[in-house]
């Protein structure tokens, strides 16, 4: 049984402008739900003073100084191996890394950060994408957006969806993508999907009916890749939790958060085989003394 | 604030490359046109392109000249805002007297000085357009919070209950009418202060200004190589993108800098200033435990 808490969350930064950009949305996300930051920026040795790093770190996001039991780390070597030693010391609910700032040319061969933390530590990553409309970021959340997928046992991003909208009295929202029906259309026998649009709504409502959350469905038909995009634009949505499967050539071509990155609102990614993420979120309007209590 | 002296050029460049790269894709055609093909009617006289881009500079100056007013304009303003807080904390602290009349209890004076650092961080918030509840709960207590929460201005609030503290020690005889006028004084500058900073966030430039610029300077760079293909010949693209990148960094500067309150790094530094005068005013209560002072960050202050 999981134990309310406040959430571990750790704040990757490289002091770009994208963490900058970033940092309404956690402070939201404090507000939200009661929270333990953790500030972490990995510095290079070879460029690098060890009191210069933690110079920077204490200087950035100074803001989080008032949240209760932020802490600030300057760690040596590789960003990834520093999560997962830091994973060892803690458990991490979530790590914030918004997309990097673009670097006006290709970056051919490229292998994305979130994605490695995302699938080498096993942890949900909150990220940012570039389209984000920053001065939705300090808003409360109101419409948590789940993107669905027939055919996946993932469901962890949905019982994470579910415990957000239900801890900040959000309305939940499943998107869902129809693949365009044609004669040259292949599928499975045995396939289990429905291809109509009512036929999703009934699978989801029967999957939702035993939520204490208002749930609503939007499906669309056909979209490729940018309909997540439109269908988080559509039911405005505030935060999008969405299920990144590992895939052998994504990370080379294309960053595996590419889809999530043209959403209109901050995405929480998560992996697979991570049901051990199991959140038992406290809302903020707890005091100190209860949360004291309850750690 | 960009306190740095070099900008390094991963930082200017992904502002400037697909504009830049686009425009010499076009220039190269135009060249190739003209050179390759011998499409030499394409061509126009230099003379037009210099009145108008000399035309064009004066244009941009004027528009950059009234983007750095609204720039500095916000940075005094803090600058006076930093000043008035510590006036009314150096007030509070020593006009106020320690001990009420007969029969009254005295009313802390700490308090007072905590509301104004959590005004400050809350003016912040405001103008940024930020959360500032998760950093209130240092200062102020549960319930207030809670009542702010419903607040559309939450500084202006904040100002109303540091004024109720003013009427509160007048009532418990710990000040006269002259002392309670004189601080409520420094806290009618304090709202001054903020009425302008709000007038710079909520009036940006006029639309022309932004509007017109921007296509000016795309005309004007679509026009250029057509009037300098015939004097410099390969060497156009080249040439006509350092012309373009220097007209687009003059609009992108302009741009950059109108709005000082938007959380990048061209804002006002308000994160530094509020962090001075919570360590002032901390100090000013004889309190151990300051924060620490913000340094700049890879050469930026926010």
């Amino acid at each position: 049984m999981t134990w309310p808490r406040p959430l571990n969350v750790v704040f990757m930064t490289n002091f770009s402008d994208a963490c900058f950009r970033a940092t309404p949305s956690v402070a939201q996300l404090a507000d939200d739900v009661a929270i333990r930051l953790t500030i972490l920026h990995v510095y290079d040795p070879r460029t690098q003073e060890k009191h210069e790093a933690q110079a920077h770190v204490r200087g950035f996001f100074p803001e989080a100084d008032h949240y209760q039991g932020t802490e600030r780390l300057a760690m040596p070597g590789n960003p990834v191996a520093a999560v997962s030693k830091l994973s060892h010391r803690q458990s991490i609910d979530l790590v914030v890394s918004p997309a990097s700032d673009p670097l006006g040319l290709p970056r051919l061969g490229h292998r994305s950060l979130r994605g490695r933390v995302l699938h080498e530590c096993g942890v949900p990553v909150w990220s940012l994408g570039r389209r984000v409309d920053v001065s939705k970021l300090s808003r409360p959340v109101r419409n948590v957006a789940c993107w669905m997928e027939f055919g996946s046992a993932e469901t962890t991003h949905l019982a994470l969806a579910t415990e957000y909208a239900r801890t900040v009295g959000a309305r939940l929202h499943l998107l869902h993508a129809l693949p365009e029906i044609n004669e040259g259309m292949i599928l499975p026998y045995a396939a289990e999907q429905p291809l109509h649009p009512d036929g999703v709504r009934d699978a989801f409502h029967q999957m939702m009916c035993n939520t204490p959350v208002k749930t609503e469905i939007h499906v669309q038909t056909g979209g490729g890749s940018r309909a997540c995009a439109a269908l988080t634009k559509a039911c405005d949505a505030d935060l999008l939790f969405t299920h990144i499967p590992e895939g052998p050539f994504t990370n080379w071509i294309r960053s595996e958060f590419s889809a999530v990155d043209r959403c209109p609102c901050p995405s929480i990614s998560v992996g697979p085989s991570m049901e051990r993420h199991a959140w038992k979120l406290v809302r903020r309007s707890v005091d100190s003394r209860t949360l004291s209590l309850s750690a | 604030m960009i306190v740095r002296d070099h900008l390094p050029l991963r930082r200017t460049w992904p502002t400037m490359s697909k504009k830049v790269g686009l425009f010499f894709v076009l220039y190269s055609a135009v060249t190739f046109l003209h050179n390759g093909l011998g499409v030499t009617w394409i061509a126009l006289p230099a003379l037009p392109l210099a009145v108008i881009g000399g035309a064009l500079g004066v244009f941009l100056a004027f528009r950059n000249n009234s983007a750095y007013d609204r720039w500095w304009e916000a940075r005094s303003l803090w600058g006076g805002l930093v000043n008035t807080a510590r006036t009314a904390s150096r007030q509070a602290l020593t006009l106020v007297d320690d001990s009420a009349a007969a029969n009254r209890i005295a009313i802390s004076k700490q308090e007072f000085v905590e509301l104004q650092i959590a005004y400050v961080h809350a003016l912040r918030c405001h103008l940024r357009r930020q959360n500032p509840f998760p950093e209130m709960q240092r200062h102020l207590p549960a319930d207030f919070i809670e009542h702010l929460r419903e607040q559309r201005n939450v500084p202006v609030a904040i100002l109303m209950e540091m004024a109720k503290f003013l009427r509160r020690y007048f009532d418990a005889g710990q000040m006269d009418s002259f002392r309670w006028m004189a601080i409520d004084r420094t806290l009618t500058d304090l709202c001054n202060l903020q009425g302008s900073c709000e007038r710079i966030k909520n009036t940006p430039l006029p639309r022309q200004y932004h509007y017109f610029p921007r296509l000016l300077v795309t005309v004007y760079a679509m026009l250029l190589p057509l009037g300098l293909v015939e004097g410099l010949g390969l060497s156009t693209p080249v040439v006509s993108s350092v012309v373009y990148f220097i007209f687009a960094s003059l609009d992108t500067i302009g741009r950059e800098i109108e709005n000082p309150f938007e959380n990048t790094v061209h804002d006002t530094p308000m994160s530094s200033l509020t962090r001075s005068i919570e360590i002032n005013l901390r100090q000013n209560l004889g309190d151990d435990r300051l924060p620490d002072e913000l340094r700049p960050v890879d050469g930026f202050v926010y």
